[in-house]
């Protein structure tokens, strides 16, 4: 009879193992898992969504697919997230974006309703003019808007995204020298700034890399310098603080998420980063590895929250 | 020469036309299907084309843009329903030819004129890039709100009997368009706290809703008389080469309108082939006879949408700016693949735009070919019983509707727009204004709007830049020439 015992439990002990130390047992397991892309297919999220799926397809056979569902600023596709079963399995390209379409009332339910898993990068923006134009520094572009109120402005890419907040929080840190104009999208965004509509704008790296030749960098968004851009000041260096340092990017999900599944992809996504693709593609866009999983990131969300509230206040875009 | 020989040999092999192939024919049929747009199909493609290399994943791409552009004009023929914004023009002369016992030349016709339409704006991509490029760059602001007015003003002004009703349905278009996120301020209007209300009221179910749906209810009230279709025969697939050398300024002009219009960033396909119809109708002999089923009516927006194609394609290649939605994915097929658009493109890659090029003509005659070759199956589908033909296009139309995002709130905004659609033609009031104001009206404000915070609220800009002067002065003329028409026609009535 103990034998017997023995013999069940060590058999029962062996079925329970794989399950307890191996991460792949429990995510992703049998169904497809879809990253949901809450803008349209081959913009700068996207292309970042497609290269991480590409690097964590390489561990995993169960496929893991893209769906874009653009609309209200990120708000159409987050809320589909929302309603979404906590199993891993439908998982959310979070990022700055999610925070400001949540504070700007574009989604069901607030940031505190996602688990928010895995980091994966900051993309910092450029502030940059047309290469003919006389201004060599941010500092002459700020003079420059000084000595003639109203002649100077610098475009950004759309009402309540992040270069919206990144062009006004650095309009008022230099004394309000400038005006602010919108437009809709970084498409547009560049034909006026070629095009002599706007003197300014701020771009994504990857958007004035493209136009090398055409426009000239001023000053970087970011903590430290960029890959891309090593000879371009940032903007902490010039003493300008509180600007959002462009769009962060990670992988969240649904409320509820049992931790261990939220471990698994987590270590998932690390992996992914360490691929020798996703590490070349990373440095070739100039973007700026952050990786942080659960808790750290969670709090890391709520400081952002934080931040990006208040310059939503400032421009009255709060809900 | 060698960058040009290099580039043919790239798309002369086997697997890039199998590629292209593949496009084609895919596209066809996204572009056949109510509801799925070109831009979808692309999207939906673009993870496909990471396994490959670069240049044959734009081949495909390109098979499948120029697939899905032309293949909409078949149920734009067959049911009325545009498959696409592209196709929306297809229409007006369309229906009627296929209800005349035409389909066949109707359809045939539409593919020939995109294929011709294809290959002169393929010509000005490789003819003329640069030059093309620099011109839309000197659209500003300013411009854009001018080129709205004008094209609102020439079509609320043709379309119609009554000026004043084209004009209400023109504004209508413009009030919709205003439902969403305001894109200056992010202010929501009339949203009423409805998420899918604030990403606004789509352009694509309002037509599929305003031509599939309204033209299904109408056949049912009338009950008209649709076996006609059914029982004859087919027909000639080909216009006559004297019919084709007879509309060489149709073509001429529709290819220069969808090229133009397709590089400029923002106005789109379904611009260009309203102003070409418009242009065409002013061009013929017989302008009074557009609308009952003229084939130079659906010849001309036909050119001009796969002339939109080269046209969009300009910006994308030469400035890195994708002028239509379509051709963001093509863009991101490039920035994935590591070849950088720009200025730099022409001269540091040649053989790589040849090749783009040569892939351009290729897929052009393939879906000629493939189009052609799959009529006599399209043409099956009109073997419906006639009683079953509105039945059917609703529920298409619906269907359709739903497939683009996966919102039930699509279909309900289609059938809304097919109810609203019935009544007002019932009135009398044509319905291409409202819809062009529906894609123009956003474009028209925001551009206002951004030009008054450059210029610090000064108007004066809009007269005194000579391009944006130029187009205004063409929407007013029109307008002023509508009314003495009009006048004419009331006088000769009352003698």
């Amino acid at each position: 009879m103990r034998t017997l015992i023995a013999l069940i439990s060590v058999v029962l002990l062996s079925a329970m193992i794989p399950g307890g130390i191996s991460a792949s047992q429990v995510w992703p397991e049998g169904r497809p898992v879809s990253i949901m892309v809450p803008f349209a297919a081959g913009g700068g999220t996207d292309i970042i969504a497609r290269q991480i799926q590409r690097a964590m397809q390489r561990f995993t056979e169960v496929p893991i697919v893209i769906r874009n569902m653009p609309g209200a600023g990120s708000g159409i596709g987050t809320n589909e997230v929302l309603r979404a079963k906590p199993d891993g399995h439908t998982l959310l390209l979070s990022g700055t974006h999610t925070v400001t379409a949540a504070l700007q009332g574009l989604t069901a339910g607030s940031i505190i309703q996602l688990d928010h898993i895995a980091s994966l990068n900051w993309d910092p923006f450029v502030i940059a003019v047309l290469d003919t134009a006389p201004y060599k520094t941010l500092g002459e572009l700020i003079e420059a808007g000084k000595q003639a109120p109203g002649k100077i402005t610098i475009g950004h890419a759309g009402v309540g995204a992040l270069t919206h907040l990144t062009s006004e929080a650095l309009n008022k840190a230099a004394g309000m020298p400038w005006t602010v104009v919108p437009f809709e999208g970084g498409a547009r965004l560049i034909v006026g700034v070629l095009g002599n509509v706007v003197t300014s704008g701020v771009f994504s790296q990857s958007e004035v890399q493209v136009q090398a030749g055409r426009l000239r960098p001023l000053a970087v968004t970011s903590l430290r310098r960029t890959t891309l851009f090593p000879a371009t000041p940032t903007t902490t260096e010039l003493g300008f603080k509180n600007i959002p340092q462009g769009s962060f990017r990670a992988i969240s999900g649904p409320k509820g998420i049992p931790m261990e599944v939220r471990r698994a992809i987590a270590s998932s996504v690390a992996r992914a980063m360490n691929d020798p693709h996703w590490i070349q593609y990373a440095r070739e866009s100039g973007l700026v590895k952050t990786y942080m999983a659960n808790e750290e990131l969670e709090r890391y969300f709520a400081v952002l929250t934080l931040d990006l509230s208040k310059l939503l206040r400032q421009v009255g875009l709060m809900k | 020469m060698e960058p040009l020989l290099q580039g043919l040999a790239f798309v002369l092999q086997p697997t890039t036309l199998l590629w292209i192939v593949v496009g084609d024919i895919v596209g066809i049929f996204i572009g056949a299907l109510p509801g799925l747009t070109a831009t979808m199909g692309l999207a939906l493609f673009l993870p496909v084309t990471i396994h490959l290399d670069s240049l044959t994943a734009i081949s495909l791409l390109l098979g499948l843009y120029f697939g899905a552009v032309t293949g909409a004009s078949i149920p734009a023929v067959l049911f009325g329903i545009p498959g696409n914004p592209n196709a929306i023009a297809t229409v007006f002369d369309g229906l009627p030819m296929a209800r005349k016992g035409q389909a066949g030349i109707a359809l045939g016709g539409a593919v020939i004129a995109s294929f011709i339409g294809g290959l002169i704006s393929t010509a000005a991509l490789l003819a003329a890039s640069p030059a093309l490029a620099r011109f839309s760059l000197l659209f500003g602001p300013a411009e854009y709100f001018s080129l709205a007015v004008a094209s609102l003003t020439i079509i609320a002004s043709v379309s119609g009997s009554s000026l004043l009703k084209g004009v209400v349905m023109g504004a209508m278009g413009v009030l919709l368009a205003t439902v969403g996120i305001d894109t200056m301020t992010g202010v929501r209007r009339f949203t009423f706290d409805n998420p899918f209300l604030a990403s606004g009221i789509g352009l694509v179910p309002v037509l599929i809703g305003m031509f599939g749906i309204t033209q299904a209810l109408d056949d049912a009230a009338r009950s008209r008389d649709l076996h006609q279709i059914v029982t004859q025969q087919l027909g000639r697939l080909f216009p006559s080469l004297r019919q084709l050398l007879g509309m060489w300024r149709i073509i001429l002009e529709s290819s220069w309108i969808g090229t133009f219009i397709g590089l400029l960033p923002g106005a789109g396909a379904s611009v260009a082939v309203v102003l070409a119809y418009e242009r065409a109708k002013q061009i013929s002999p017989r302008p009074e006879e557009f609308g009952t089923g003229r084939l130079e009516g659906v010849i001309a927006p036909e050119v001009a949408n796969n002339a939109c194609i080269g046209g969009g394609l300009i910006p994308t290649f030469t400035l890195a700016l994708p002028a239509e939605a379509a051709a963001v994915p093509i863009l991101a097929a490039m920035v994935i693949h590591g070849v950088t658009p720009g200025p730099l493109l022409f001269t540091s890659q040649p053989h790589f735009i040849y090749a783009i090029i040569f892939a351009m003509i290729v897929a052009n005659l393939t879906t000629c070919i493939f189009q052609l070759g799959g009529i006599r199956v399209f043409i099956k589908a009109l073997s419906v019983p006639p009683a079953l033909m509105p039945p059917l296009v609703i529920l298409l139309s619906v269907l359709g509707a739903y497939a683009l995002n996966g919102w039930m709130y699509d279909a309900v905004v289609a059938v809304a727009a097919g109810i609203l659609g019935f009544v007002l033609k019932r009135a009398g009031y044509p319905l291409i204004p409202l819809i062009l104001g529906l894609v123009l009206g956003p474009m028209m404000e925001s551009e206002f709007r951004r030009m008054m915070i450059i210029t610090g609220g000064d108007m004066t800009v809009f007269v005194t830049r000579p391009l944006s002067l130029l187009l205004l002065v063409a929407g007013v003329g029109s307008l002023i020439r509508q009314l003495v028409h009009q006048r004419r026609l009331a006088q000769k009535g009352a003698v």
